[in-house]
């Protein structure tokens, strides 16, 4: 599965996002992560430094996966649990695909 | 949608218990009552407005059920759009009420609920959204008003609700059944309370897991039986039993017409319960209400604030003064502190987001500093507004002096400021600033909402300091890895 990832910004992060996607390529072997700017990719990953979760988003027709310092896909997620959560999430959409 | 007069008429039909100075009111007539008809009046504001066409754009919007127009105040924010109106609507019913007009308060306990049940349903496989979505339905369709019912007395706050000497300082679960659910316990400061049709109860902060039975969240009629409510007492509100010119805003009243809701064995069906013991999101639907009830502090005071400032530029005006150079500076910075407040609503609505039940929650951060902006610059704007008034405010004989046959002519003359004003007038003013910034309306500006230190816990909880200190340490060119740790 390719993922394309966008941040936020981070005009005043909560959290360092750049660390959650080192922590999600870590762990994630089975998932490929590329700029959202890149042609292709499956999905699209917003990652956001703050619950305000303000990022453009570019025009993609498929399934987008919103993620916060403290949810994914607007359902509560501690900081800490952040990176499985997500990788968890991406796998059910790989598994649905 | 109901008319004002709809609203008052359909609250004669309850048979509400109201107890005020220690006497039982007529049900039929509590609408009435000197210390409360205010109240009723200007929450039937909210009803009226929405049938004038140079308003319906903040006071109606489109059902998100069935796409039918409905009130504001029934509605579950769809987008910061509706966020936004929200607060745009609140300060403009406020410049015409110059004070509270209650029913925001079931209208973020709602919205709270909806955004609450959803995400409880999902972990836990509860169906309270279902039930609470039938719910708004029923107000959607009926268009009453809901009082939302937070706070608890909470006895020694040192103590859990399980730990108090009496158990029902907390509202708790007494009795279960198949039908339904028992409740005892009180709801202190209830804003609206007595002119309301139904109230929704809600937990008073977060609970641990012995305190399973005090997480409850349920809707009932405001004279359902066992229910009785104990109106409080307002700074001058026996004014209100004599003329109108003493009391400073008699047709809207100072603040909401709060009382003390004894719920004394109160049942309530199951398709009335939205929380019955998940104690992990007692503190969860808390905080999404207290959002949402601080993001309009900044609406609804900063319409009052231009009310207050207006009459302190009128009295100024009418006395003389209005063009001296230090009048201008205050009434500037009045205005400065007003705008500010509508600014922090603002912001919060517009920086709000998605939640997964569909409905938009405000930005934490933001609402909660709003609101602990309103703590102090409400006090400062009414420093302002006595500044400018002058010791007359406080002074000045009542409406029966200047009615007197006998010593009328001396409060005429010798109230007079400029000439061509006639003296009422100039007191009526002195008297809606005197009942505008001093006793109870102020400390409605203080705990309305929550007190300041709820708003810090808040605010200091999502601002997130350490982050501020690597940034400080980064510009000073300071390793981040060799910073003393936190102390323990």
């Amino acid at each position: 599965m390719r993922v394309g990832v966008k941040f936020c910004g981070n005009c005043n992060p909560l959290i360092d996002m750049g660390a959650v996607l080192q922590e999600l390529q870590a762990q994630g072997s089975d998932v490929e992560f590329v700029p959202w700017s890149e042609e292709r990719y499956d999905v699209l990953l917003v990652l956001s430094g703050c619950g305000r979760d303000c990022a453009t988003r570019p025009d993609f027709d498929g399934r987008v996966i919103e993620a916060t310092d403290a949810s994914v896909d607007q359902m509560p997620v501690a900081a800490t649990e952040l990176p499985e959560a997500i990788l968890a999430v991406l796998r059910a959409e790989a598994e649905h695909e | 949608m109901r008319t004002g007069q709809q609203y008052i008429d359909s609250l004669r039909k309850r048979d509400i218990k109201v107890y005020l100075k220690g006497e039982l009111l007529e049900s039929s007539t509590v609408v009435d009552h000197p210390f409360i008809r205010g109240h009723v009046a200007s929450a039937a504001m909210t009803y009226d407005l929405a049938h004038d066409p140079r308003y319906e754009d903040l006071m109606t919007v489109k059902s998100h059920i069935d796409g039918r127009t409905i009130n504001r105040f029934t509605h579950i924010h769809q987008s910061t759009e509706d966020l936004l109106k929200k607060v745009k609507m609140l300060r403009m019913i406020s410049q015409k009420t110059g004070t509270c007009y209650q029913r925001c308060v079931g209208f973020d306990a709602l919205n709270a609920l909806y955004t609450v049940t959803f995400e409880m349903d999902a972990k836990l496989g509860t169906d309270y959204h279902k039930r609470l979505q039938a719910y708004l339905e029923y107000v959607q369709d009926t268009d009453i008003m809901v009082a939302g019912a937070m706070t608890d007395p909470k006895g020694d706050r040192s103590l859990r609700p399980g730990q108090q000497a009496d158990p029902d300082l907390f509202v708790h679960v007494v009795k279960r059944d198949d039908k339904g659910i028992v409740i005892r316990g009180a709801k202190a400061h209830m804003t609206g309370m007595v002119n309301s049709h139904e109230m929704l109860i809600m937990p008073t902060m977060a609970m641990a897991p012995e305190d399973k039975d005090y997480a409850v969240s349920c809707a009932l009629p405001v004279d359902a039986p066992g229910v009785i409510h104990i109106f409080g007492r307002q700074t001058n509100d026996d004014r209100k039993c004599e003329g109108d010119m003493d009391q400073g805003n008699a047709r809207y009243g100072i603040v909401g017409g709060e009382c003390l809701t004894v719920l004394e064995d109160v049942f309530v069906p199951w398709d009335k319960v939205f929380m019955c013991g998940e104690i992990d999101y007692a503190g969860l639907l808390v905080e999404r209400f207290a959002c949402y009830h601080r993001q309009n502090y900044g609406g609804c005071k900063g319409g009052v604030s231009d009310v207050v400032i207006g009459a302190a530029a009128v009295m100024a005006d009418m006395s003389g003064y209005g063009k001296a150079a230090h009048i201008k500076e205050k009434l500037n910075e009045m205005i400065h502190m007003a705008e500010s407040l509508y600014a922090c609503s603002v912001a919060c609505s517009a920086e709000g987001k998605k939640t997964a039940s569909g409905a938009y929650f405000v930005d934490p951060l933001l609402a909660n500093v709003g609101k602990h902006n309103v703590t102090k610059l409400i006090y400062d704007i009414d420093r302002l507004a006595q500044d400018i008034g002058g010791g007359l405010t406080a002074t000045m004989p009542s409406e029966a002096d200047l009615r007197s046959p006998v010593i009328g002519k001396y409060v005429e003359k010798y109230l007079k400021g400029v000439v061509s004003v006639p003296t009422e007038h100039r007191m009526r003013i002195g008297r809606l600033i005197e009942n505008m910034t001093g006793g109870t309306a102020l400390v409605e500006s203080m705990h309305g909402a929550g007190s300041p230190q709820a708003q810090k816990v808040f605010y200091s909880k999502l601002s997130n300091l350490e982050h501020k200190k690597r940034l400080a340490l980064d510009i000073a060119g300071v390793p981040v890895a060799e910073t003393p740790k936190k102390p323990a």
